[in-house]
């Protein structure tokens, strides 16, 4: 083969590698919100903290390289919450049915879960602390407002 | 609640990151010989003796050293405690040493591959393995992306794996 064949051939494995490493990139720490009114919870509320309005459940597996680092942003998102936010992480291989009904497909991924077990958000990937933040806040303010209606 | 042995024993990120960024560079030289010698021998001798067939055979038993042996005891793991870990300052965080670990045995299975490939005469067999590993090192060093990770909770998904 010519050279320069080679040198194309090559160069376009680099390009197609980093493009993939690009969308990855971007969908690490996505979040999508989703409101069910659904009756049955999303998740079995054996996994839900009943004490807390809100819980941060992450799935997490045996081979999962940034699940100790999602770990410790949403433990110190728990403890700086004065027990308002909850952290609870499970193993995929240990929950599979739940797995595949939530459509799983990338360890670490968090629910942000209310206290009934019905889904609030959903974050991709490892996220940097003030997604998670954000998505606690905003989470916290529409159980808030939500409370109050019942309230009146 | 714990993935399976959250030992405090974690190690460098930075580590397996450094080796996989020597092995992306070794395959890309692997596929540049496997490309310019162009055909393969007839003789299945002749295969085993090509540039870039004997070091595709070294970079698979890299591999495996590392799939089994465990990443922590990598040839490129003493090298960057050696050179690189005195220079840097320390880790963000930790990381538990099985996902790089089942990355090598995945870089192993794909390089073993073309290895096979190679010596039963199938044309490209060994660039496009040469190839695929290539993208899962690059991914792995540059970005961070273990491939073979993302691949085991699709797996888990899928309900073709249960508890490891």
């Amino acid at each position: 083969m010519e050279p320069l064949q080679i040198a194309l051939i090559v160069g376009a494995l680099v390009i197609f590698a980093t493009l993939l490493g690009f969308a990855w990139q971007n969908k690490q720490g996505a979040v999508s919100r989703k409101t069910s009114a659904s009756l049955p919870p999303d998740v079995p509320l054996g996994l839900v903290d009943e004490r807390a309005v809100i819980t941060l459940l992450q799935f997490s597996g045996p081979f999962c390289s940034y699940c100790a680092a999602m770990r410790g942003v949403l433990a110190s998102e728990a403890s700086s919450s004065e027990g308002q936010v909850a952290h609870r992480e499970i193993d995929i291989t240990d929950h599979p049915e739940l797995t595949s009904a939530l459509k799983v497909s990338q360890t670490p991924t968090t629910f942000v879960v209310s206290r009934s077990g019905h889904i609030i958000s959903r974050i991709q990937g490892a996220a940097k602390p003030p997604v998670v933040a954000h998505e606690v806040h905003q989470a916290l303010t529409t159980r808030k407002a939500q409370s109050d209606e019942y309230l009146i | 609640m714990s993935t399976s042995s959250s030992a405090p024993s974690g190690i460098d990120p930075r580590s397996p990151r450094f080796g996989a960024g020597i092995t992306a560079i070794l395959l890309l030289i692997t596929i540049t010989l496997g490309l310019s010698f162009g055909a393969s021998s007839v003789t299945l001798a002749g295969r085993a003796l090509e540039p870039a067939f004997l070091l595709l055979a070294a970079i698979t038993a890299l591999f495996a050293w590392g799939a089994f042996a465990g990443v922590q005891r990598h040839p490129y793991g003493a090298i960057y405690k050696a050179v690189l870990r005195p220079r840097l300052g320390p880790p963000a965080y930790l990381e538990e040493p099985e996902p790089p670990t089942f990355a090598q045995l995945v870089g192993f299975l794909v390089s073993v591959t073309g290895v096979i490939l190679h010596l039963l005469g199938v044309p490209y067999g060994l660039v496009i393995a040469a190839g695929v590993a290539f993208i899962a090192a690059f991914l792995n060093s540059v970005f961070g992306l273990c491939l073979g990770c993302e691949m085991y909770a699709l797996l888990v998904r899928a309900r073709i794996l249960r508890k490891a």
